[in-house]
C-alpha cells in the first residue's frame, strides 16, 4: 500500500515537472538557440598534436631566450614559440608572470595561464626563469585618493607580494627553480614612479627571499635585474645600476639573493667594447662583477636575463642587420669563454604576439607570423653546433 | 473593465514597454553620435585654404628623406611636400618630430599630413588614409644590364645580400623554392652591389635607396635595378581618414607629379 502510494506520488511529481517544463517551452527553446549562437561565435579550439617529451639539443647551453608568452591567448602559439626556442638550441627561457593576472583578488589565485606556459615549456624540455611583477589593484591604494601605476607596491604590501612569490615557488617546486622577483628596481618607472632607494629594495628582497625559501628550499631568487643606465644617484628617471648595486650590498641586500640577474645591452657598441662607468655596452656586466667581488660575493652565479642588439632601420641605437648577427655571436662566445659566473645569456626578445610598430620590432628573432629572421638561423647554427656544416 | 487579468501582468507589460523605450532611446543617441562623427561635413580643405598653410609632419633624422641641419630641413620628403603644397596653392610648414610621434601628431590634429617615408599599415587604415605611393624603398634585384628581374631567374645562380637583412630573409626563402641558389653574405649592401658589379655574384638583392645611391656614386656601371621589387615597401603620404577632401587633393597632386615627371625629377635629385 505504502509502496503504491509512493509510486503514485513520484508519478504525480514527474507529471507536474513535465507540465512546468512544457509551459515554459518558449524560454527553453530561446535559451537553447541563444546558447547555440554563442557556441558558434566562439573560435574553434586549436589542437596540439600529442608529442613525446622533448629534450633540447644544444652545443652551447648558455643560450637562453626571453619570450613574450604572457599576452598569448592560444595554446598553439605558445607551443609553437617554445618549440622554435627548443629547435634553436636554447635550453632556457625567461618569461614574465604578472602578479595582477594570477591573483586578481586578495586570497584568490588563478594559475590557469602560468600553468599552461610552464607545462608546455616542460614538454619541450625548457627551463623557465620566471620574472614576476605588476601589482594588482587590490594591493595598491584607492585610485580616487592616490592614482598609482601598475608597478606601485607600497612597503606595507611587501608581505603580500612575498606571499605571492612563496605561493608561486611552492606551486612550481621542482619545475621552476629561478625567480626574478622584480624587474629593474633602479628605474623610477619600474618602482612605481617613486624614488628608488636600494635600501628599500633590500628590505623587499629580504621578505621575498625568506618567504620563497620557506615555501620551496630549492628555489633560487635572482636579485637585481637592474637596468643599465647612466642616471646619477639622485637622477630624475632612476639610479645608475653601479651605484644601486653598491648601495644594495652596503644595506645588506647581498644576503637575500642566490644569484644576480643582469641586464646588459650592447646598443651600437660591439661586444668587445671595454667597460667604463660612463658607457652602456655589453661588458658593463664586468663593472657589476667588480662590485660583487668588492663585497665578497664574486662567486655568486649570474644570469644575464636581458641583452641584445637591435637592427631597426629607424632607431638611433640600432646597428646594421649584419652587425647584429656578428655582435650577437661574438657576445655569446665571449660570455661562454670569459665569464665563468654567467650561467645563461638570455636575449630580448624571441617573438612578440603582435607588432610594436616601433624600434622594439628590431629586437625580435622570429616574426609575428613565426617566420625565423636570419639572426635566428645564424644563432641556431652556433647553438646546435652546425657551424662547420654548409 | 480591467485590461489585464492580474496586477503582475500589468506590471510586466509596463516593464517591457519601459525597456523597449530605453533601448530605442539608446539606439537613437548612438545613431546621432555615429552620424555626427561619420557624416559631419568635411571642411579639411576649406580649413587648409583659410589658413593658407599645409602643415606636414616629418621625422627629420632619416636621410635622405628629411634631415635637419641647424634650422634648415632638407631632403626628398621636404621637396615632395613643397611641390604638393605649391600645387595646392598653400605654403608648406614642416613640423619636425621623432618617428614615434608622427601618427599621434596627425591623429590629434597637430599636423595636416605626414610625408616621412611611411609604408602602408593595415592596422591604422581605420584612422588614416594613404595616398598613392611616391617611392618604393623595398628590396630589388640589381644585376648586369638588368638581366635578372625575378627570383626564379636566379635558379642555379649566386645572389649577394647584406647579411641578416630583409634581402637575406627573402633569399633564404627562395633558396628553399629553387633547385639551387647560392647566397653570398656581405656586411654592407654596398659590398653586395660591388660583388655583383665585379662578377663575383650574378645579382644583388638590396634596398632601392642603397642601390640608387651606390649606382650614382659609381657613375658608369653595368648594373641595373629590376623593374619590380622582390619585397615591396612603398612610401605614402598619410592623412586623417575623416579629412578626405584634403587627402584627395594631396593624392591628386601626387598623381599629377607622377604624370608630368616632376616626382621622378625630385627622386633623381636626391637618389641619382
Amino acid at each position: 500500500m505504502r509502496a503504491a502510494d509512493s509510486r503514485a506520488h513520484w508519478a504525480y511529481r514527474a507529471g507536474r515537472t513535465a507540465r512546468w517544463c512544457w509551459n515554459r517551452r518558449g524560454i527553453w527553446l530561446r535559451g537553447a538557440l541563444f546558447a547555440l549562437i554563442l557556441l558558434n561565435l566562439a573560435p574553434a579550439r586549436q589542437r596540439i598534436l600529442p608529442e613525446p617529451p622533448q629534450t633540447v639539443q644544444s652545443a652551447h647551453p648558455i643560450l637562453c631566450m626571453h619570450t613574450r608568452l604572457v599576452d598569448e591567448v592560444e595554446d598553439i602559439k605558445i607551443w609553437r614559440t617554445l618549440r622554435m626556442v627548443r629547435e634553436m638550441g636554447a635550453p632556457a627561457i625567461v618569461e614574465f608572470f604578472p602578479w595582477a593576472y594570477i591573483q586578481p583578488r586578495e586570497g584568490v589565485y588563478d594559475w590557469h595561464h602560468p600553468d599552461r606556459i610552464i607545462r608546455l615549456a616542460q614538454r619541450q624540455g625548457l627551463t623557465v626563469i620566471a620574472r614576476l611583477g605588476v601589482v594588482p589593484a587590490w594591493a595598491r591604494p584607492d585610485p580616487l585618493r592616490q592614482p598609482t601605476s601598475l608597478n606601485y607596491l607600497p612597503p606595507e604590501r611587501y608581505a603580500d607580494y612575498a606571499a605571492f612569490v612563496a605561493a608561486f615557488a611552492a606551486r612550481y617546486r621542482g619545475v621552476v627553480r629561478h625567480i626574478i622577483p622584480w624587474n629593474e628596481p633602479n628605474l623610477y618607472f619600474e618602482w612605481g614612479f617613486r624614488r628608488v632607494p636600494p635600501e628599500e629594495y633590500a628590505q623587499f628582497l629580504k621578505l621575498v627571499y625568506e618567504a620563497a625559501h620557506a615555501a620551496n628550499p630549492d628555489v633560487q631568487i635572482l636579485g637585481g635585474a637592474l637596468a643599465p643606465t647612466l642616471e646619477p644617484e639622485d637622477g630624475a628617471n632612476g639610479m645608475s645600476d653601479l651605484i644601486y648595486l653598491r648601495r644594495l650590498y652596503a644595506a645588506g641586500g647581498g644576503e637575500y639573493f642566490d644569484a644576480l640577474a643582469v641586464h646588459t645591452y650592447g646598443f651600437t657598441a660591439p661586444p668587445d667594447d671595454p667597460p667604463a662607468p660612463d658607457r652602456l655596452n655589453f661588458r658593463r656586466y664586468e663593472l657589476l662583477l667588480a662590485i660583487m667581488r668588492a663585497f665578497g660575493d664574486g662567486e655568486k652565479p649570474v644570469y644575464i636575463t636581458e641583452t641584445s642588439w637591435n637592427d631597426h632601420p629607424r632607431w638611433v641605437n640600432a646597428v646594421r642587420p649584419a652587425q647584429r648577427i656578428a655582435y650577437t655571436l661574438q657576445a655569446l662566445r665571449y660570455a661562454e669563454s670569459a665569464w665563468q659566473n654567467v650561467r645563461q645569456v638570455c636575449f630580448w626578445f624571441f617573438r612578440a604576439p603582435t607588432l610594436y610598430r616601433n624600434y622594439m620590432d628590431g629586437y625580435a628573432f622570429v616574426s609575428v607570423a613565426f617566420r625565423p629572421r636570419p639572426i635566428y638561423e645564424e644563432v641556431q647554427r652556433w647553438a646546435r653546433g652546425w657551424e662547420a656544416s654548409p | 473593465m480591467r485590461r489585464y487579468p492580474t496586477r503582475n501582468a500589468a506590471f510586466f507589460h509596463a516593464l517591457r514597454r519601459l525597456i523597449a523605450s530605453l533601448c530605442l532611446a539608446f539606439l537613437f543617441v548612438q545613431g546621432v553620435r555615429y552620424g555626427r562623427y561619420h557624416f559631419r561635413p568635411d571642411l579639411s580643405w576649406e580649413r587648409a585654404q583659410a589658413r593658407g598653410v599645409l602643415i606636414v609632419g616629418m621625422d627629420t633624422s632619416y636621410a635622405p628623406f628629411a634631415v635637419m641641419r641647424g634650422e634648415d630641413i632638407r631632403g626628398l620628403d621636404v621637396d615632395i611636400a613643397l611641390e604638393v603644397a605649391r600645387r595646392l596653392g598653400l605654403r608648406l610648414q614642416v613640423a619636425p618630430m621623432g618617428v614615434d610621434g608622427l601618427y599621434d601628431a596627425l591623429h590629434v590634429g597637430i599636423v595636416d599630413a605626414l610625408i616621412s617615408a611611411l609604408p602602408f599599415d593595415p592596422f591604422r587604415a581605420h584612422l588614416f588614409v594613404y595616398t598613392r605611393p611616391y617611392l618604393d624603398g623595398g628590396y630589388f634585384l640589381v644585376s648586369r644590364a638588368g638581366r635578372y628581374q625575378t627570383m626564379p631567374d636566379l635558379d642555379g645562380k649566386t645572389l649577394a645580400v647584406e647579411h641578416g637583412s630583409i634581402g637575406d630573409e627573402q633569399a633564404r626563402l627562395w633558396r628553399r623554392r629553387l633547385r639551387a641558389l647560392t647566397i653570398q653574405h656581405h656586411a654592407e649592401p654596398s659590398a653586395a652591389l660591388a660583388a655583383a658589379a665585379a662578377g663575383e655574384a650574378d645579382a644583388a638583392l638590396v634596398d632601392y635607396l642603397t642601390a640608387r645611391a651606390w649606382l650614382r656614386a659609381q657613375g658608369e656601371s653595368e648594373l641595373r635595378i629590376a623593374a619590380a621589387p622582390i619585397y615591396s615597401e612603398a612610401y605614402h603620404a598619410v592623412l586623417r581618414a575623416r579629412d578626405l577632401a584634403l587627402a584627395s587633393r594631396v593624392n591628386a597632386a601626387l598623381e599629377a607629379m607622377w604624370a608630368d615627371g616632376s616626382l621622378a625629377a625630385i627622386l633623381a635629385r636626391w637618389l641619382g
